[in-house]
């Protein structure tokens, strides 16, 4: 050992440098060229999370967003008081087994609880998870959340996924794709997720209830039924050539409806096949941004309906062409976080003496919310990002139109007909055009609780219209509480 | 409170990391601990006494192993003590109603009510850090941690507390007492965070809605294709869900001076399942090495028990993942490939080409995902008859052909980045010395500032954001 150690003492050799020391020189030597991009990527990283840190919040809380036309969540409590609560709430629940955790958890032993830890807050505040709260309101409450929500489309579409948040970019329009919404409550209490053939139900359940009423009906009262695509029935042909349209369960949807009404004797109105016809041919039938039919699109339907009633509908050039805006951005725009057609023109359909016309709209107590010269509240629309909500909807601008009861006379200029119109939505664009054939009363059954005989009893009655759109005719069966109210109506007036 | 959140980014992270650096050296042990307790309490606080009480009872041991050094027979009924005591609250918040359900009630006559208990985060991940530092310190692996507050401050490191990488007290023993943040780790560690938050908001995230999509199909109505896609999906979230994960704790780790080992490395790549197993969660591999496998035996002993260890081990390996049974069944699944591979397979695998050893690794793990991810066998069974056209709906269909066509360039992304190629040409291009270094140098930024916007803007507008890990 300690030869060796003086032999290379007295004779050191000239060693070369092993390579690994060498790459690790380099290494050192790079680390410090690259100290000024160390430091940058440090003030990058920094400063962003700082940014948006403190502008999260000085930028004040706003209530709704625009946009997304939703509430937004507010700041959560988050008090010392609070934290005791919940934290004795959870004591309280670790010492229980399961099923007694369950039945404590249940809305039904609320009151119990209630009592029982006298607090003042809800069910749903007692048993949140402040984490969970945080975290909501962090994302809704975000700075910039709109301009980051476009960025997070923007990339979607730079991806080539032609999706954002189920809804897909078919060139100009925004298309929500075929999804089935709403969960089902089994008997044993548990939920899960409705399918297709939920939803087919529901629509077989729905015919059920409408071919009630027509059994029941008078004969001196005619009913229809028109039920309205939605954007991924009608605009088909924009759909991009790849995308599975025939796999989905659309095509499903309808045939039940058809076989459904057939089977039932249920007069329906097929106005499905004339838009998704006159949007082939490019007529603006859809809204871009929008789930809803464009006034065009509810013109068009409006001929369907008053030909299979009998009648004869207006020509389109007797209709004076009015644009109430050229910047809707409507629900599918909300959800996908950006379009790629531009924004929306909604169109109001004047005619003449229209102004004559008042449409009423009252709650499910009769109280008058709001009365309209016509058919439009231009006013309290125009500025807000709800504008669909123009065509019959209140002075409370949060309904969009969607009111328990609207009546809509001419004021007795002439001796008309009455039509009751059992409607969601799509059937407020509609009123206008029907508005001109009968006095109309327009019922929401998603509103309105009240009773009808006040309606079923007018001796002028003498036509009833339910319009839905297949979105809430698939999963919405609200339509029997028209039924439960009008067949027990008529069934005790033909004893 | 996990990372992919806006709170922790912009919130949480503000307030740890400002105050870190705002306190001198000998306070950041006692803010880590402290912020690292907020970290944990967030979502259930009442769990914070279980963690208190775990700390305080393997400083207490560790303390005794250390004091009686010599007196080997105290310093084992230290290690014994903390060994059982950990075992037992890990064992009845994540075991007694499996336990008991599942086995127990099993006999006729016999009906004990469950807890249901919701299980701590991280509890699999911090009992198994804090055995290892009394079981280093026993062995004589780590000195000693005379104050409470760094000892606390290892076993709740918010960076790795509630998904691995599981550390060893001897990795990070010398950090814990005395550490260097410098700006070039500050800088490495921003980067492995933001390649971390990108895996997981931009790829794991992404592929994971499309898995739940072909997952929530109903039976009869997926195809063959449409099942196999799935199941390649679910492997893909996993695999950039957990490595991600480790990714955003070994930034963090660096953010703060500290250092921990890699926890993935590209396990995809790997040609066998025993390669697979060197690659993939190398955290826990090491630690059941360490702790159990060696400690029966290893290799070092009769074929008999070298089978046997491996079989332990793996058993092991599959229940510390979860309570229940497919666990189990994944675990030994993975026990007996690897005691074939021992046995024969390896030196069968290493006469054929590379490719098939590759093809023969992906879907030995590919069918191990399966196992691993339906809890509900029948469910599972079900899955799995899908994959060779029992009850399925036919090989293909259009909405396949959508699903895989507007996916591709994503899921091109996604193969690219289960390879070592994206870092690679990264080193190459960064720490280069003529010009296309300095531009790359003044690009990395730019990009870094970039993925912030699109990784933020993810966050903001997602409904999507799973935490997958709550049942280890």
């Amino acid at each position: 050992m300690e030869n060796k150690e003086n032999m290379t003492k007295v004779a050191p050799k000239p060693k070369k440098k092993p390579e690994a020391e060498i790459l690790l020189d380099r290494q050192i030597e790079m680390r410090k060229k690259s100290r000024g991009t160390d430091i940058t990527i440090i003030s990058v990283f920094c400063a962003f999370i700082l940014f948006f840190g403190i502008a999260f919040f000085v930028i004040p809380d706003k209530a709704i967003s625009k946009t997304e036309n939703r509430a937004l969540k507010q700041a959560p409590d988050l008090s010392f008081s609070r934290i005791v609560s919940d934290l004795k709430r959870d004591l309280r629940m670790m010492t229980m087994t399961e099923s007694e955790k369950a039945e404590y958890r249940s809305e039904a032993n609320w009151d119990n609880v209630k009592a029982a830890v006298g607090t003042d807050k809800s069910y749903n505040d007692y048993f949140a998870v402040f984490s969970d709260e945080i975290g909501d309101y962090y994302a809704d409450q975000f700075p910039f959340r709109d301009q980051l929500r476009a960025v997070k489309a923007a990339t979607e579409i730079a991806l080539l996924k032609r999706e954002s948040n189920d809804v897909l970019f078919a060139g100009k329009y925004l298309v929500k794709k075929d999804t089935v919404s709403g969960v089902v409550i089994e008997e044993d209490g548990s939920t899960r997720a409705r399918t297709s053939e939920d939803a087919k139900e529901t629509i077989k359940e729905n015919v059920r209830m409408i071919s009630g009423i027509e059994k029941y009906l008078p004969d001196n009262i005619d009913i229809r039924t028109a039920i309205a695509g939605r954007t991924v029935d009608v605009a088909r042909s924009a759909l991009p050539a790849i995308f599975p349209y025939a796999t989905t369960h659309a095509d499903e949807y309808w045939q039940t409806l058809k076989e459904a009404a057939e089977g039932s004797g249920v007069t329906t109105v097929d106005i499905r096949d004339t838009l998704q016809n006159r949007f082939a041919a490019g007529e603006y039938v859809c809204y871009k941004t929008d789930h809803h039919w464009t006034s065009l699109g509810a013109y068009y339907a409006y001929c369907d309906i008053i030909r299979s009633f009998g009648g004869e509908p207006y020509a389109l050039d007797q209709f004076r062409r009015e644009v109430f805006t050229k910047k809707f951005t409507g629900t599918t725009y909300a959800k996908a976080g950006a379009c790629f057609g531009g924004m929306d023109t909604i169109e109001l359909f004047r005619f003449d003496g229209d102004e004559n016309y008042t449409s009423t709209i009252t709650d499910s107590y009769g109280n008058v919310l709001t009365t309209l010269r016509a058919f439009y509240n231009q006013d309290v629309y125009r500025d807000i990002n709800d504008k669909y909500g123009v065509f019959i909807g209140s002075d409370r601008s949060g309904d969009g139109g969607n009111n328990a009861v609207t009546i809509v006379t001419d004021n007795g200029q002439t001796q008309r007909e009455k039509m009751i119109l059992i409607k969601d939505s799509f059937g407020n664009s509609l009123v206008p055009f029907l508005a001109r054939h009968y006095d109309l009363i327009v019922l929401d059954m998603r509103v309105y609780t009240g009773d009808m005989e006040e309606f079923l009893s007018d001796p002028a009655l003498s036509h009833i219209l339910v319009a839905y759109n297949m979105e809430t005719f698939m999963n919405d069966e609200n339509i029997s509480n028209a039924a439960l109210r009008i067949i027990p109506y008529f069934r005790s007036q033909s004893n | 409170m996990v990372f992919s959140t806006l709170e922790f980014l912009f919130l949480y992270l503000i307030v740890a990391l400002g105050f870190y650096y705002l306190f001198p050296r000998k306070w950041r042990n006692v803010w880590l601990l402290v912020i690292s307790l907020v970290f944990y309490g967030w979502g259930e606080p009442i769990y914070l006494f279980l963690m208190i009480f775990t700390i305080i009872v393997d400083y207490i041991c560790g303390f005794m192993v250390d004091k009686y050094r010599d007196d080997k027979k105290k310093a084992k009924t230290a290690l014994v003590v903390s060994v059982i005591l950990n075992l037992a609250i890990l064992g009845f918040f994540k075991y007694y109603d499996f336990i008991v359900g599942s086995i127990i009630n099993k006999i006729p006559g016999v009906n004990i009510p469950l807890l249901g208990l919701s299980l701590p985060i991280g509890i699999s991940f911090y009992t198994f850090q804090a055995l290892s530092y009394v079981i280093d310190v026993y062995r004589g692996d780590a000195s000693v941690q005379k104050k409470i507050t760094s000892f606390g401050a290892y076993v709740t490191l918010f960076p790795q507390l509630i998904a691995g990488p599981i550390v060893r007290y001897k990795d990070v023993d010398d950090a814990l007492n005395e550490r260097t943040e410098t700006v070039d780790l500050f800088a490495s560690g921003i980067r492995t965070f933001m390649a971390g938050l990108a895996k997981k908001i931009l790829l794991a995230n992404v592929v994971g809605e499309l898995w739940s999509n072909i997952r929530a199909v109903p039976m009869g109505e997926r195809t063959v294709l449409a099942a196999w896609v799935g199941i390649i999906f679910y492997s893909l979230q996993l695999y950039f869900d957990f490595s991600a994960y480790s990714d955003m704790a070994i930034g963090l780790g660096k953010m703060m001076g500290f250092r921990f080992l890699e926890n993935f490395n590209y396990p995809y790549i790997a040609d066998s399942i025993t390669d697979f197993w060197r690659r993939w969660h190398m955290s826990l591999s090491t630690w059941f090495r360490d702790n159990v496998y060696f400690p029966l035996g290893g290799s070092r002993c009769s074929l008999f028990k070298t089978y046997r260890n491996l079989f332990v081990v793996w058993m092991l390996t599959g229940i510390w993942h979860g309570a229940y049974w497919n666990y189990i069944l994944w675990g030994v699944f993975y026990g007996v490939i690897l005691m074939m591979e021992k046995g024969f397979l390896l030196k069968w695998l290493e006469k054929i080409p590379k490719f098939f050893r590759h093809v023969y690794t992906l879907i030995i793990v590919l069918f191990g995902w399966l196992i691993f991810v339906f809890e509900n066998t029948s469910e599972g069974w079900a899955y799995v008859k899908n994959m060779f056209g029992v009850g399925a709906a036919g090989f293909a269909n259009s909405a396949d052909a959508y699903l895989i066509l507007r996916n591709l360039l994503f899921i091109a992304i996604m193969i690219l980045a289960c390879t070592p190629l994206p870092k690679k040409l990264f080193y190459k291009l960064y720490f280069n010395e003529n010009k296309t270094g300095k531009i790359w140098r003044v690009l990395v930024p730019v990009g870094c500032a970039a993925l912030l916007v699109v990784c933020t803007a993810y966050m903001v507008d997602s409904s999507f954001n799973p935490f997958l890990y709550f049942r280890f």
